[in-house]
């Protein structure tokens, strides 16, 4: 476990397949099946280059992700990195 | 075959036959599992005798031992010599054959991937529908194979793993408390077999596959589309499209295998909904039904 | 002589499934579903030509559900590694889970209902805590069961993962300390061999690896899947009997954990049943050992000859029956002296009448 930030959980093993904002995730590890959004999508990217922390995260989604202003950026990452713990894509820092 | 030869062959040494992919051999000596099965299956390609013969489920249906024959007679589902299920009320042989079958292939061929639906088509091309319950997918399904469609299956759409096509398994449909009158109705060449009360479902009652859809059973089809039916009291036909991923989703938890195939399952099942038009439909005159299906553009 | 099943053929050669009929196939088929050695026989068959569409179909299925299963193995052990590897105590995996983690020749189509670990016992306290703490529940809810399973057996009641609904046994012996052999599992734990890949989690050695699956197929009773047993054993044989010194150790380990006769027997029926080479020497050192007397010997050839067979129709006889029961009984007594083991008996015989009716119903088209 990186104590330096969010990542991965460990085994994570995904493939997937993608529809305009949807993608149909399968983790080879674990044998699970989701359905995420870009932001999640993003966000798995991002941390399988290495841990991160949560100001580091949603700075480089802000560039890669087309948001309009206006937008509460910082509240959808909270939720959508509480939600990937849920499904155990991703760890808690420690 | 007359029936009474068909009746002696099947309580002597039984009767193996083809049912799409798969080779069946039943033996049973109870009258009603001889008439209904001789109904329902009479049609259906006899497997190769002697040296031959690959059988995939060796299948009976016995009375059971003791005195309850007598009184309360049941009927027992045996699986190449284990009881997988309970015994049930005689006269639920059918359906039990049925569902017996089903888990055979359902537990234990995962060389396809088996989706719980029902699988139509036209023009060479194959209509997927899967659906929750009381969604009238069984109905819609005798009501297309009645006008014209050819019957994959009202149950499992099995996928192929090397081609993604489906492979047929026409067998009889099971209709449900008010859908066989429907049928009656709406179709009344078809064969109905005689009716099972006081089954989980309620009445139930299968519906003989059409005969071309036994003779054509050989020949498969690649995936057009992925429909959800809803049967509504009172509504106009209605298709909308519906998201992909989810589609995706919903296939995989109503997959009897998905979780046993693994990568290979979600690769199939990622192509299946990536090539196919996904929709829901809703519905609640069947005559709608059949003319919007007929309809569909992508089919022409 | 009975003639030797057709599975049995084939896994000593697999070469003898050339030119097989359809009708074969068809029989081949059955019997290794039965015997739980469909997925084996896939892998045994893998690449050779010649075989059928109709039964290379349910090779392929029943290797694609090993092959999730094993998949799902490395997961579990995971998990178990997750949730014990903080208590600082050796866990080791026993037979399949053990077999696919340590990547051994035995692993390849191995089906398993359960995960079988065995750890020290003063901690099974703590290693029971650490598992309820991860999501495994206790079963056997009945208090006979609990502690028929706490007072007299070698493992806890099973526990089942409120998720995913895995099943882990957790033993902390290889035998139930009633049992007649006295086999020092703590000597067993300490020469077990720490698995890279798992941290903290460990397989047996190699010797004590064949010396379990034997003690586990002549004392546990379960001869429904005795040739799957019995295929563990000859794959384990072959791969580790080329190393050097092994089959002396095997031997004097025999000694050291009272475990000569099983041993005795495991070698006897692998060589009669799935032509397993043994060294003669071996042959010759626990026929002093460990032969029993003639009497014994010429019944239990009997009995296991009739009871290690595949469990299908086609290989059963009219004594198949009760050489399978009379295994049963002799496997309990081994365990138990019998003023203990007799009411258990009886309560298992009726509890087992009761339950018979409440078998599944056919629910397995979801509606």
């Amino acid at each position: 476990m990186s104590p330096s930030g969010w990542c991965l959980a460990s085994g994570f093993d995904p493939i997937h397949k993608g529809w305009s904002g949807e993608t149909l995730l399968y983790d080879r590890f674990s044998g699970d099946t989701h359905v995420v959004d870009d932001v999640c999508m993003a966000i798995i990217e991002l941390l399988a280059k290495g841990p991160l922390s949560e100001v580091l995260i949603l700075k480089e989604i802000v560039q890669c992700l087309d948001v309009g202003s206006g937008i509460d950026l910082d509240l959808i990452v909270q939720q959508r990195l509480a939600a990937l713990v849920q499904l155990n894509i991703l760890q808690c820092p420690t | 075959m007359p029936l009474a030869r068909f009746a002696s062959q099947l309580a002597d040494v039984g009767v193996a036959f083809s049912v799409g992919p798969f080779v069946v051999s039943l033996t049973s000596s109870i009258p009603r599992v001889a008439e209904g099965i001789y109904q329902l299956y009479g049609e259906y390609p006899l497997a190769a005798e002697g040296a031959d013969r690959f059988v995939d489920y060796y299948l009976s249906l016995g009375y059971g031992r003791g005195v309850r024959r007598w009184y309360h007679p049941q009927v027992h589902f045996v699986y190449d010599g284990l009881q997988p299920f309970k015994p049930l009320p005689l006269s639920q042989a059918l359906p039990l054959f049925e569902w017996g079958l089903n888990w055979c292939v359902a537990s234990q061929m995962h060389s396809y991937l088996l989706i719980h639906a029902a699988v139509v088509e036209r023009n060479g091309v194959a209509i997927i529908l899967p659906a929750p319950p009381g969604s009238g997918k069984s109905t819609l399904c005798a009501g297309l194979v009645s006008r014209g469609w050819r019957l994959f299956s009202d149950e499992l759409a099995i996928i192929s793993m090397a081609d993604g096509s489906v492979v047929p398994c026409p067998r009889p449909i099971g209709l449900k408390n008010e859908s066989i009158q429907i049928m009656r109705d709406y179709e009344p060449q078809a064969v109905i077999s005689r009716e099972s009360r006081d089954t989980r479902k309620g009445t139930v009652a299968l519906m003989k596959a059409p005969s071309e859809s036994i003779r054509r059973a050989d020949e498969t089809a690649r995936v057009g589309g992925i429909i959800f039916p809803r049967y509504q009291s009172g509504a106009e036909a209605l298709m909308t499209s519906r998201s992909k991923a989810q589609t995706g989703l919903y296939l995989a938890d109503n997959s009897f295998n998905y979780s046993v195939t693994g990568a290979r399952g979600f690769q199939l099942l990622a192509d299946l909904v990536d090539g196919a038009e996904c929709l829901e439909f809703t519905y609640s005159r069947l005559d709608d039904a059949v003319r919007i299906f007929d309809a569909l553009e992508w089919l022409q | 002589m009975m003639a030797q099943p057709l599975l049995c053929e084939v896994l000593i050669d697999p070469e003898r499934a050339k030119g097989l009929s359809l009708q074969q196939w068809d029989l081949l088929i059955r019997q290794a579903r039965h015997a739980d050695l469909l997925a084996r026989l896939a892998y045994l068959l893998e690449g050779q030509s010649g075989v059928p569409t109709a039964a290379q179909r349910h090779l392929d299925s029943a290797w694609t559900f090993a092959q999730r299963q094993a998949q799902s193995v490395r997961y579990e052990v995971a998990s178990i590694q997750k949730a014990l590897s903080d208590l600082g105590i050796p866990v080791v995996l026993l037979k399949g889970a053990a077999y696919i983690m340590a990547g051994l020749p035995a692993a390849p189509g191995r089906l398993l209902s359960d995960i079988d670990i065995l750890v020290p016992k003063p901690c099974l306290e703590r290693v029971e805590n650490g598992l309820l703490l991860y999501g495994w529940r206790t079963t056997h809810h009945d208090e006979y069961d609990q502690t028929y399973y706490r007072q007299w057996m070698h493992e806890i009641p099973p526990m089942k993962h409120g998720v995913r609904g895995t099943v882990i046994d957790v033993h902390h012996a290889i035998l139930p300390p009633t049992a007649r052999l006295k086999p020092d599992s703590s000597k067993m734990l300490v020469a077990a061999v720490a698995l890279a890949a798992e941290p903290g989690v460990c397989v047996f050695s190699p010797v004590d690896m064949v010396l379990h699956s034997a003690t586990h197929l002549f004392h546990e009773g379960e001869l429904e899947h005795g040739l799957r047993d019995l295929v563990d054993l000859d794959a384990l044989l072959r791969h580790f009997g080329d190393q050097s010194g092994f089959w002396e150790q095997l031997v004097e380990r025999a000694v050291a954990l009272d475990l000569v006769r099983p041993l005795y027997y495991a070698l006897r029926y692998t060589a009669q049943m799935v032509a397993t080479p043994i060294p003669p020497f071996v042959v010759k050192a626990l026929d002093k050992l460990g032969r029993p007397s003639a009497l014994i010997s010429s019944l239990m050839d009997c009995l296991f000859a009739r009871a290690l067979r595949p469990s299908h129709v086609s290989c059963d006889s009219q004594w198949t029956a009760l050489a399978r029961w009379m295994l049963y009984i002799r496997s309990h007594y081994l365990r138990m002296p019998f003023h203990l083991l007799f009411p258990h008996l009886i309560r298992k015989a009726v509890k087992k009448r009761q339950g018979s009716g409440s078998l599944t119903e056919p629910i397995v088209v979801k509606e």
